[in-house]
């Protein structure tokens, strides 16, 4: 290593010599570019051609799922058992008159004593029946319960365990990690090859999608026991059980049930796109909704599913926040027995009396008069919004799209994601990008993949020019954030793919709806809130110190508070990258082309060998752009701040 | 009653015995640290514990003591030695024989109290007979009385962060006192606790020893706590004992520059008797006093007249004599 003749400036954690590097890369890579203009895309041949055995197995399973001991003895039972409880549950809760779940909903939050919470929330209950849609709302429920269920036993079992046994601990962390990197969409996949296509399938996807904050939060519950509670339990006798059970687990309750509200969250977020394998419910009549053009239905039915969100949200937070116990303010022992008593009855009356249905209609009423509007919007403004449309496609996206793929050399794009990776973090870093891009190219889907990484880029970078300003604004005024939270919020539950059918109606099929537009209205929520919290995390004797030092508003702002919150910032840049992978499904939908275009032909074709190969190049996206946004995040970390 | 022999313990590094080695030849905590990634926790600590008696270790963080009382209650395993309870070794029982003498024998008040802040006070205070599988009227009887005695009755329904640090600390010691055990650890009890509430407590915990003696080991990093309640008291440095003594031994005889530290800033007169300052021999006429006396005591008697005092045993025979000069070199350290 050679030796600087001056100290490094304070700050300078890097030899100089390595500020050379990404601009000797940089060279390298315009010269081999231009080397190698004559390459087209990825080589046909190069395939592994991954379908044809994927396809072949679906095939030996059609064939021996009954012969077969794996199937007959583990596939089959988990199928059958899945099936049969979401039919009872449906059905049953189908029975309910209509106004029982509002109680029951009502009941528990009031249990906590937020009386206008509860009454908010039995409101909200009653919402889906309102707007007959009582029944898909019920199966979307039922499957939701089922699915969370299983969630709760075999997530807390496992999270236990982890924080037990500290290698099963380590060995799981990153796998839970690489599980909620990857798209939702990707679990669609190994699900209607292992169980065909209908509810338990989309409940199999639910699963695995929404089982590692359950597992995660078991985990750190456990952790956070207070050691001297776990000593104090040893020092009096109790055995491994009587520990667990007594001192750990019911301390780590909150912790858990919190997880359990982020899987119910996880659950609902991908109730729309598991109707495409078959889930049925509030989500099948969404995807009709985008298909007979009813933007009004759809939001309808997307306000149904937010109720129901929020209502479940708000139940686990009651259990989350059990409000500290004061014996004076308990309630008497017969309040609890008496309101149950008093909702059973008030159940059977209405089962007997066949108060099933929510006795008004209003459904269609809400629809039209928003159908009116955007159909008025989509006439008057038609020149404009074709204007946008047009430009945007044509001169941005596919000039963008075109250049990846036609003027950049595969090899190019790949020795240029290795660099990137090599100069942020390292080898190991550098040999993951390469080989994803080997991978995914080796899938058959090189074009589609790029194409879905311009418009992947876009859209992140449309979303982090509005998120960042106004995580900005919200971290510095208290008034703001307030004001803008409940509206995050909001964006954030309606389901991704109403927005695409709003837009859709108004611009016509193209990227722009799915792959821009609902893209970023669903990426900023998180992008801001990320920024705003590093916003506020500035230290405030910095600022202090600036100002004492004479800094302006301004030299407080561009010194001190971005560079202090640059590592927040690229985690909102990674939040909004992850979203709009994820929402790539959105766009094929909706007419954006490229890779959401395959999976969505490979699930409504059934073609489950396509799906995968497909599947294998999201997941990998996914994870090449988190890991590069991470270690961009630790790179540029101040280095007071890495230790 | 309690035999701690060669007790060693050593965090990670993966080869305790290198470190113990390392250790035996006289290298430093800081060089075992650096060669071998071990921090010595507690080095070869050997004492024993009198039925009735109340132990003290007292030493500054970081010094060992909670690792050296953990040790003791088995919360974690030695590195080597043993823990002998009434002659058995603690090391040697298998989990069902050590749970059987946690349930019968030995109990443990922490210093942040370590209450269970999902359970009721009164189910706090009866766990200890919840894990034996007692039913619930009779524990929860047990348990009242417990909590009548350091008088917390009506706060039984409560749960333990409704409560001051004081009380939770009461709790805590009923929580222990409930299953009657005979060999009790206290890990910095008072430590969390108000200097006045601090007194207070350690007030109550010296008429609970006088109504019916325990065997307890009392962890503390204040010197006039471990003075006040501590029979004998050991002093730890870096996992080791400096000396063992009782108080006036320390405060008299300090061994080291480490302990001495410690004993500067107590007012030495209340602590000394007339027996660690006297000249022994033959005494030289003049008013007799005992030889327990604190020096406190005679300061007045010496001002009083200008003769030495006579000091007599317990058998009333004479066994030395103090001056003034004996103890001016006291009186100087108080006042500066
Ligand atoms: N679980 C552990 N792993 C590693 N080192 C530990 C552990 N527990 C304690 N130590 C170390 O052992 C030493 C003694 O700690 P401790 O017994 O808690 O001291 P005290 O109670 O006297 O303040 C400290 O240097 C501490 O860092
Ligand atoms: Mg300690």
């Amino acid at each position: 290593m050679t030796t600087t003749i001056e100290a490094p400036p304070a700050g300078e954690h890097r030899p100089a010599r390595w500020r050379l590097v990404p601009a000797i890369g940089l060279g390298m890579l315009v010269v081999l570019g231009l080397a190698l203009s004559a390459v087209d895309g990825w080589p046909a041949n190069w395939n592994m051609n991954l379908r044809n055995p994927i396809d072949d197995f679906q095939s030996w399973i059609i064939d021996h799922k009954t012969d077969n001991p794996f199937w007959k003895f583990f596939f089959t039972p988990i199928s059958s058992f899945i099936e049969g409880s979401f039919n009872t549950l449906s059905d049953q809760l189908k029975l309910l008159p209509w106004y029982a779940l509002a109680l029951i909903a009502f009941a528990t939050i009031a249990r906590t004593r937020k009386w206008g919470s509860a009454v908010v929330v039995g409101l909200l209950m009653l919402f889906p029946g309102a707007v007959g849609l009582w029944n898909p709302t019920m199966e979307t429920l039922a499957l939701l319960m089922v699915a969370v269920a299983i969630c709760i036993v075999v997530g807390v079992p496992l999270g236990v365990l982890a924080a037990l046994n500290h290698r099963f601990g380590s060995l799981i962390r990153p796998l839970l990690d690489a599980m909620q990197t990857v798209p939702s969409t990707v679990y669609l996949v190994p699900s209607i090859l292992f169980f065909s296509i209908g509810r338990v399938p989309a409940a199999v996807a639910m699963v695995l999608f929404a089982l590692p904050p359950v597992v995660r939060l078991t985990t750190l519950g456990i952790n956070g026991v207070p050691p001297e509670t776990v000593d104090a339990g040893h020092v009096f006798g109790s055995s491994r059980r009587q520990l667990l059970f007594n001192v750990q687990l019911p301390q780590a309750i909150p912790s858990i049930a919190t997880g359990v509200n982020q899987t119910i969250n996880l659950g609902i977020g991908i109730v729309v796109i598991a109707a495409l394998i078959g889930a049925g419910g509030l989500g099948q009549e969404a995807l009709d909704s985008l298909r007979t053009r009813s933007p009004g239905r759809g939001l309808v039915i997307g306000a149904a599913l937010v109720a129901l969100a929020i209502v479940l949200d708000r139940i686990a937070r009651s259990f989350i926040e059990r409000t500290t116990p004061d014996p004076g303010a308990r309630q008497p022992r017969w309040v609890a027995p008496t309101v149950i008593i008093a909702i059973v009855a008030l159940v059977i009356v209405g089962r007997a009396a066949g108060w099933l249905d929510f006795p008004l209609h209003w459904g269609v009423k809400w629809a039209d008069p928003f159908d009116h509007f955007l159909t008025w919007a989509r006439d008057t403004f038609r020149h404009q919004i074709a204007w946008v449309n047009d430009h945007f496609v044509a001169d941005v996206y596919l000039r963008l799209a075109d250049f990846f793929t036609n003027a950049l050399a595969w090899p190019v794009i790949i020795l240029a994601g290795a660099a990137l990776g090599l100069w942020l973090k390292g080898w190991g870093l550098a040999g993951f990008c390469a080989t994803s891009g080997v991978i995914i190219g080796l899938t058959g889907f090189w074009t589609p993949a790029l194409q879905t990484t311009v418009q992947v880029l876009l859209a992140s970078i449309i979303a982090t020019l509005i998120a960042v300003p106004l995580g900005i604004w919200a971290g510095r005024r208290p008034r703001v954030e307030r004001v803008l939270l409940p509206v995050l919020d909001a964006l954030q539950t309606v389901p991704s793919l109403i927005y695409a059918i709003i837009f859709v109606y108004l611009i016509g099929v193209s990227m722009v709806p799915g792959g821009i537009i609902a893209s970023v209205l669903y990426a900023i929520a998180p992008g801001i809130r990320v920024t705003a919290l590093g916003i506020k995390a500035v230290p405030e004797s910095a600022i202090e110190a600036a100002t004492v030092f004479g800094a302006t508003p301004r030299q407080v702002m561009f010194g001190i508070r971005i560079p202090l919150s640059l590592p927040a910032l690229i985690v909102a840049l990674n939040q909004v990258l992850l979203i709009t992978v994820s929402m790539v499904i959105i766009a094929g939908l909706t007419g954006g082309g490229a890779l959401g275009y395959e999976v969505v032909d490979a699930f409504t074709g059934n073609h489950v060998g396509k799906g995968f190969e497909v599947a294998i190049a999201l997941a990998l996206m996914a994870m090449m752009l988190d890991r590069l946004t991470q270690a961009f995040a630790v790179r540029f970390q101040p280095p007071a701040a890495t230790r | 009653m309690i035999d701690v022999s060669h007790v060693w313990k050593v965090f990670g590094g993966g080869h305790p015995q290198r470190a113990i080695q390392m250790a035996d030849q006289g290298h430093s905590r800081a060089d075992i640290q650096a060669a071998t990634g071990s921090t010595i926790g507690v080095r070869d600590v050997s004492f024993s514990v009198q039925r009735g008696e109340t132990f003290v270790v007292m030493g500054l963080s970081g010094s060992g003591k909670s690792t050296l009382i953990r040790c003791m209650s088995r919360l974690i395993e030695p590195s080597g030695g043993s823990v002998g309870i009434d002659g058995v070794n603690l090391l040697d029982m298998n989990d069902e024989d050590l749970r059987t003498i946690r349930r019968t024998k030995m109990s443990m008040v922490f210093q942040h109290f370590g209450l269970f802040p999902h359970r009721r006070v009164i189910d706090n205070c009866a766990y200890g007979l919840e894990v034996q599988g007692i039913p619930k009227a009779e524990r929860h009887a047990r348990a009242a009385e417990m909590l009548a005695t350091v008088g917390l009755t009506e706060w039984a329904n409560h749960y333990p962060q409704q409560l001051s640090g004081g009380m939770q600390q009461r709790v805590g010691i009923a929580r222990a006192l409930v299953l009657d055990p005979e060999i009790l650890y206290f890990d910095e009890p008072f430590s969390a606790l108000d200097p006045l509430i601090r007194r207070d407590m350690q007030n109550e915990l010296i008429a609970l020893q006088a109504r019916r003696p325990r065997t307890i080991v009392f962890i503390t990093h204040d010197f006039a706590e471990a003075l006040r309640l501590g029979n004998r008291i050991a002093i730890m440095k870096d996992g080791a004992i400096d000396q063992i003594g009782t108080p006036e031994e320390i405060v008299a005889h300090p061994a080291t520059d480490y302990v001495r530290e410690f004993t500067t800033d107590i007012p030495k007169t209340k602590v000394l008797t007339a027996s660690a300052v006297m000249r022994p021999g033959q005494a030289l006429g003049g008013r007799q006093v005992a030889a327990t006396t604190k020096v406190a005591a005679l300061i007045p008697l010496l001002f009083a007249d200008a003769a030495p005092l006579s000091v007599i045993d317990d058998d009333g025979h004479v066994i030395g004599s103090v001056a003034r000069e004996d103890i001016s070199h006291l009186l100087e350290d108080e006042a500066r």
